[in-house]
């Protein structure tokens, strides 16, 4: 492109250099020759003589004026044309012609008209080179100007072709370089994502999180199943002890017992904590009644305030949160427990209060109290105060990690006011129910069968009650019949409603209590069993449901059922009060 | 100074040329002469016809050797196109003539004899002192010598002048300019 620029540069200088005064002065000399010409003509023309001295002057000036314009000029004027042979030979034949006839154009001489009539048609031919030398610059220079336009034409479209190229590179390049960045974008997220993950599995790795995650599941998952041997490890510990009659032997009987009580727990702390870890535990929000709760805390510890020689003191205040209630139980019994194992002496108190719009619950011991350095440990999981030699009868360690554990599940501020020698007060800050529903909710299936070693309760005679035992594991089976059997009942033993109902048509034989686990075999459920079993004797039979499901979700389903709740593991003395009180209300 | 002597002018005529010349003084182009040039007595060498207010013959100027000879002598020596080495010429300052002629054109037509014609037009004849000239190195100049008056500009005392346009402007064997 740019050498068109040039070539066009260069042709605009050489059009140029055919200046203006080049073609003006042909066009003159042209002009000249014709006057003179012409001039001579009228000369020869005219008859009168005052009309032909005239014109005889008239042609003197015009070979005058010709003169002039060849031989003072045509040097200056002519420029680059002097380089054209046909202007080199036209100068030499105008400067002979002038030299030629200058003798001639004298005012006194009378020239013959012979010879101007030559004169006159010799210019008349210089006359016309001089014209064909001015057309042929003419065409020359409209020769140039075409090749200008055609040049200037080539340039618009190379310019025009250049500069869309150049669009066209541009916006490739362009595009190109948005891809790239793009990509680059694209394996940075990446780059950075796999960071990320890496960094949270090696975190995970390192705290053992991935470990404990699986664990959790596991735990989670197995939590049924492990239960289901220790149920019956109690069960059948139950009946042994009836065929132990040496004190030693019944001295180890009572270790075992505590083992497998041991065990127990452990199982349940555990348990409990997988499954909040796992996050499979499901809450529920309800309205709750206070008092219910703290009735409940009552029944369940007050035995074991009595033995340890500690106050339980437990206020009553009304009031109404919004909650769920199995973890907040869990959490009250936990705190409970704990001061309970670990005061010495004195009173453990439960109260409730409001503040603002929040219900404060309080459990407060006169125990020894926490270091303020060890606040944040206790909640730690199987860190124990004051328990170096890990003695189990103070548990696991695990009550409080449980505690905070549901606290946060919950949403529930939990304060600690504790430091030695000054007790300790746990403070736990809920939703308050805004409003109080009129049917308060119902008591928990759990109140009426949980431990309650009333002591006003007199000793249990079973013998004779017919009893249903359906429960899909053998041993569970086994070990709760024999039980009972020691308890001259008439067991029956099922594993499945069908079977239950074969036997009693069989045998016409029809129950007066129905124990039935919640989780048979086929996803059939322990309350659809005593359905089934009601309805093939068309009597209500009186029915409880035993259960290793501690899930919320299952226990919900069972209390809803309607029929008395017990848990796996069942102490066998709660299982015998259980059936009683039954009885007793049947009765 | 000049000395137009007096010739012939009729009574009413003062009256109108005296309230012409007055209103011609308003005017800030500074046109200094109050009468128009005696009419020619011998052969006329130049005709300024056109645009102007001051005529002496008809609606035109008319100027012979003689009248020419009045007007203060300009002269200078330059180079011209056409001849060897530098030539001294006396003249006439264009921008007098225009004065003189009663008018001051932006451009004029200069027709020399051969009836070449050539408009001039610029402010280069208002600063400088381009002439038109009668004498070329003190001797009269004929037909041949490209005379008897000719465009001449200062080329060599203004090199700026020195224009294709100016060059062109020099018109020789002038016999006519009209004003515009």
């Amino acid at each position: 492109m740019f050498y068109l620029i040039i070539e066009i540069d260069q042709t605009r200088k050489q059009l140029q250099k055919d200046g203006v005064q080049e073609f003006n002065f042909i066009l003159q000399i042209d002009h000249n020759y014709d006057t003179l010409a012409q001039s001579i003509v009228d000369y020869l023309a005219a008859t009168d003589t005052p009309g032909k001295a005239i014109l005889k002057d008239n042609y003197i000036l015009r070979y005058d004026i010709l003169y002039s314009s060849i031989r003072m000029v045509s040097n200056a004027w002519l420029g680059h044309l002097s380089e054209l042979e046909t202007a080199q030979a036209l100068l030499v034949d105008s400067n002979r012609f002038l030299d030629e006839y200058e003798p001639l154009m004298r005012p006194e001489i009378t020239a013959n008209p012979a010879e101007l009539d030559r004169m006159k048609t010799q210019a008349r031919s210089l006359a016309h080179r001089v014209y064909e030398i001015g057309l042929n610059m003419f065409e020359h220079k409209s020769i140039v100007r075409d090749n200008i336009s055609r040049r200037m034409d080539d340039l618009y479209d190379a310019f025009w072709i250049f500069t869309l190229s150049f669009l066209l590179a541009t916006l490739l390049t362009i595009a190109f370089l948005s891809t790239l960045s793009r990509r680059a974008e694209s394996l940075t997220a990446d780059a950075r994502q796999t960071r990320s993950k890496l960094s949270t599995a090696l975190d995970e790795l390192t705290t053992g999180d991935i470990e404990r995650r699986a664990q959790n599941r596991f735990m989670a998952a197995a939590s049924h199943d492990l239960r289901q041997p220790l149920h019956a490890l109690g069960l059948y510990l139950s009946a042994l002890k009836s065929h132990v009659s040496s004190e030693r032997g019944l001295s180890i009987l009572a270790n075992v017992n505590r083992s497998a009580e041991a065990l127990n727990q452990l199982l349940n702390s555990m348990l409990d904590l997988s499954k909040l870890d796992a996050g499979v535990v499901d809450v529920s929000y309800e309205q709750l009644g206070l008092d219910a709760l703290f009735e409940h805390l009552h029944r369940t510890f007050q035995p074991d305030a009595q033995q340890r020689a500690l106050q339980l003191d437990i206020q009553f205040s009304g009031l109404y949160v919004y909650s769920d209630r199995v973890l907040l139980e869990r959490i009250l019994g936990n705190l409970v427990g704990n001061a309970l194992t670990y005061t010495l002496e004195g009173t453990i108190t439960v109260s409730a209060r409001v503040a603002g719009s929040q219900a404060v619950i309080s459990v407060s011991d006169t125990g020894p109290g926490i270091p303020l350095q060890e606040h944040e440990a206790i909640f730690n999981e199987y860190y124990q105060l004051q328990n170096p030699e890990r003695d189990r009868t103070k548990g696991l360690g695990l009550g409080l990690s449980i505690v905070k554990r549901l606290t946060r599940l919950l949403n529930i501020d939990l304060n600690i006011t504790s430091d030695t020698g000054r007790g300790t007060d746990f403070e736990l800050q809920l939703r308050l129910s805004d409003t109080v529903s009129e049917t308060a909710p119902p008591c928990s299936a759990l109140d009426a069968v949980e431990t309650g070693k009333d002591p006003a309760i007199s000793p249990i005679n079973l013998s004779g009650l017919s009893i249903l035992v359906i429960d899909d594991e053998h041993d569970v089976r086994d070990g709760t019949a024999t039980l009972l059997k020691q308890q001259n009942c008439d067991v029956v033993m099922a594993d499945s409603p069908e079977q239950a109902c074969e036997h009693i048509v069989k045998n016409e034989w029809i129950p007066e209590l129905i124990i039935a686990d919640y989780r048979l075999r086929g996803d059939m459920t322990g309350d659809t069993a005593i359905e089934m079993v009601r309805e093939e004797v068309n009597m209500d039979i009186p029915a409880m449901i035993i259960t290793g499901d501690t899930s919320p979700e299952r226990l919900r389903e069972a209390t809803a059922s309607g029929f008395p709740l017990l848990h796996k593991p069942v102490v066998a003395d709660d299982l015998i009060a259980a059936i009683a009180t039954k009885r007793g209300a049947q009765q | 100074m000049n000395n137009w002597g007096v010739g012939t002018r009729t009574c009413c005529s003062r009256m109108t040329r005296a309230i012409v010349t007055l209103a011609i003084l308003c005017v800030p182009t500074a046109v200094s002469y109050a009468d128009a040039l005696p009419a020619p007595e011998g052969p006329v060498l130049l005709r300024i016809i056109g645009n102007l207010s001051l005529p002496n013959v008809g609606d035109e100027l008319h100027l012979d050797k003689q009248t020419l000879n009045a007007f203060e002598a300009v002269s200078f020596s330059t180079h011209t196109v056409q001849s060897e080495g530098p030539q001294y010429f006396t003249g006439v300052r264009l921008s007098e003539l225009f004065k003189a002629a009663g008018a001051d054109p932006d451009s004029f037509v200069a027709t020399g004899i051969d009836d070449f014609k050539f408009t001039v037009t610029g402010d280069d004849i208002r600063k400088y002192p381009v002439i038109v000239a009668y004498r070329q190195n003190g001797k009269d100049m004929s037909i041949r010598q490209l005379g008897p008056l000719r465009i001449v500009y200062p080329f060599d005392d203004f090199p700026e002048l020195k224009t294709q346009k100016n060059e062109a402007s020099a018109v020789w064997q002038l016999v006519e300019l009209e004003l515009q």
